[in-house]
Formats: C-alpha cells, sequence, structure tokens
C-alpha cells in the first residue's frame, strides 16, 4: 500500500511475496478470479458481508457477493461537487452509494436531480470496501416504475440465500445432483410403465452413448426381453420420443 | 431512517406492536379531516397518517410506521406510492418468506 514511489508492477508484485503467509503453492487459489455474477442481495448482506482475502470476494452465510444488485428507497443525495452520494435504505439496512460526476459531460446538479427522494431504486454495483466502509464501485442507479419488481427482488435474494445454502427448493434433489451424472438407478427403481421406463433409460444415457443406447443394455437394466424392448421402442418411435441411433438395435432420446 | 423495519402484514400487527414495520398493500379508505385510513394487506389495517399528508383511496403504497404498542393501528412515518400493476398476492407470500430467513431482513 505505501510504496507507490517505485516501479508500479515490481512494488506490487513485490510485496505481495513479502507479506504472503500462505505456501507459494496457495498463491494460485488465492488469486480466485472473482465472479462475475451479479447476486441479488438485501442491503442487511451488505453490511453484514466479511472479506476473508483481502481483495477478494465478500462472504456473508455462504454467499459470494461481489457484482450485488439491490432494491431501495433513496432517503438523502448530497451533492459535493465531485460526486453524488446518495442514501439507499430498503428496511434492512442503509447504505451511502457514490457516483461520480464527470465533469467534461454533467454538472453535480444535473446528476443530483436524477434521484428523487423517497422513490425506489434498483441499485447494481461492484462490493468493495475503503476504510472498514462498504461502498460500490462503478454503481448504477435506476428508479423503478413497477414495484412488483421490489417483491421479485427480495424473493431472489431469498432465492439465492437459500441455495448458496445448499438447500434446494425442489423435493428430492437434495445437493450432489449437478446434472452432470447420470443416475445410478437400476431401473427397478424408475416409477412408470416399462415403455416409461425405457424411455428414461433411453434418455439418461443418450449423452454418454452417441451411437444410441443398444437394447440389449436396455433390457438388462429393465430386467426384460429384447423382443419386449424392441417392440415398445417401435410405440415410442411412433410417439416420436426416441429415434434409432447407428443401426435398428440402438435408439436415441429426442 | 437507519432504523431497520420489518415488512409484515395484518396477521404479524400484532406481533409487532410498538415496531418499525413496513406494509405493501392498498388504500381502502382515507378521511383527509382524521388522517385516518386503511391498508388491506392480506388484511385491514388501520393507519394514522401525518397531519397534512394524505394517501389516495385505491392506490398501492408501501407504508413504513410504527404499531401503536396499545392499539394496532400504524403511525405512518412515510408512504411511497408503488405502481397500480402490484401483486399483492406476491406481496404477502413475500411477508411469508422473510420471516424464514429473518438473517436476509432483520
Amino acid at each position: 500500500m505505501a510504496d507507490y514511489g517505485g516501479l508500479y508492477g515490481d512494488g506490487g508484485f513485490n510485496q505481495d511475496i513479502g507479506n504472503s503467509e500462505y505456501g507459494g503453492e496457495n498463491n494460485g487459489s488465492q488469486k480466485q478470479q472473482l465472479r462475475s455474477s451479479l447476486t441479488p442481495v438485501t442491503i442487511k448482506q451488505i453490511t453484514e458481508a466479511t472479506q476473508p482475502i483481502p481483495d477478494g470476494e465478500f462472504q456473508v452465510n455462504n454467499v459470494d457477493l461481489n457484482l450485488v444488485s439491490f432494491v431501495g428507497v433513496v432517503r438523502n443525495v448530497n451533492d459535493i461537487t465531485s460526486a453524488v452520494l446518495i442514501t439507499i435504505e430498503d428496511g434492512t439496512g442503509s447504505i451511502e452509494v457514490r457516483r461520480w460526476i464527470d465533469e467534461s459531460t454533467n454538472a453535480s446538479e444535473s446528476e443530483a436531480q436524477k434521484y428523487e427522494l423517497n422513490k425506489y431504486v434498483y441499485v447494481t454495483g461492484a462490493l468493495k470496501e475503503f476504510n472498514g466502509k462498504k461502498n460500490l464501485q462503478h454503481a448504477t442507479i435506476r428508479g423503478i416504475t413497477d414495484h412488483n419488481e421490489v417483491v421479485y427482488h427480495h424473493l431472489n435474494a431469498i432465492a439465492h440465500h437459500l441455495k448458496s445454502q445448499g438447500l434446494s427448493t425442489r423435493p428430492g434433489t437434495s445437493g450432489g445432483d449437478n446434472g452432470l451424472f447420470v443416475k445410478d438407478s437400476n431401473g427397478m427403481d424408475l416409477p412408470g410403465s416399462l415403455q416409461d421406463r425405457i424411455f428414461s433409460v433411453i434418455r439418461d444415457n443418450t449423452s454418454s452413448m452417441q451411437e444410441g443406447v443398444p437394447v440389449p443394455f436396455i433390457s438388462s437394466k429393465l430386467n426384460t426381453t429384447d423382443d419386449v424392448v424392441m417392440e415398445l421402442c417401435s410405440e415410442l418411435i411412433n410417439e416420436g420420443k426416441i429415434y434409432s441411433g447407428y443401426d435398428d438395435s440402438a435408439y436415441l432420446a429426442v | 431512517m437507519d432504523a431497520a423495519s420489518v415488512r409484515i402484514d395484518a396477521s404479524l400487527l400484532q406481533e409487532y406492536q410498538g415496531r418499525l414495520v413496513r406494509i405493501m398493500g392498498k388504500c381502502e379508505s382515507f378521511d383527509p379531516s382524521s388522517s385516518h385510513g386503511t391498508i388491506l394487506s392480506n388484511g385491514p389495517i388501520t393507519i394514522i397518517s401525518a397531519p397534512g399528508e394524505s394517501l389516495s383511496v385505491s392506490k398501492n403504497y408501501e407504508i413504513i410506521g410504527k404499531v401503536g404498542s396499545n392499539d394496532q393501528k400504524v403511525r405512518v412515518l412515510s408512504a411511497i406510492e408503488l405502481s397500480d400493476n402490484v401483486n399483492l398476492d406476491h406481496a404477502e407470500k413475500l411477508v411469508k418468506y422473510v420471516h424464514k430467513v429473518p438473517e436476509l431482513f432483520y
């Protein structure tokens, strides 16, 4: 921080090594790339967020915060010539957002006039901390005209928070099901008619068997005969749910 | 305005007596002479607005106010007019969920 005098790049680099409490091999994980997706939050989450790694992502209750969005009511607009300070409150807390003034294009008064007191606004920006105070970099503020947005934003923030706790809103998918791996079900547990079960075996394996899911594979999974599978598969083809793969003894789901 | 206000509706009034609250609802009636009015938010809520301030009937508002400690009337500190298309059923659901994740709201 202190050594701004020397070569910029060199100074920063040396300092990193000097201060490093972590082993050399950890340096890679330390320099994690910040996620650049917009996280819907409440202001309380912002004020309570902590930064475990300097210049890293903020965290609150397992939610990573980098780029955040929130809705709130403008409570104070303070024109300090070089910038406009807008105090925004959402019932869970309040935060001051700074909009810098580009002198060449607009005056601070016109910027300040954009923000009406007691109106709902939608704010986005990159969360940073400076002198122990949270602030938003590159903040954008726009007025809300459809107040359903307020309700939806809060619901969105709740949903995001709950997902980060590892809770899923869908029953029966309690963690681990990240969609990349085909479930190792033995066929007998699958619900529905035999035709439905054939279809789900084909569907589940379509991505891994590009030339088609072979009939013997299906019949062995479902403890039935090839003939039965062939017959039901031709019905499924007629329904347009599956199609033949490399030849007529292997099928793919649409 | 730093004090947090908790999002509630008519069903939670009793629990929040004497507290600062936030209510989304439709203005059902307003009498300018007495500054009394009714807001519908999962049930009727009697509000007392600041003298000189008035609400328009059948508009949606978000009221920030204090619930009386002995009655269940809400003294309005701020009323924000909301757009007419606000889905109050969704707002009602929001109130329900807000109280399930207090760590995000109060």
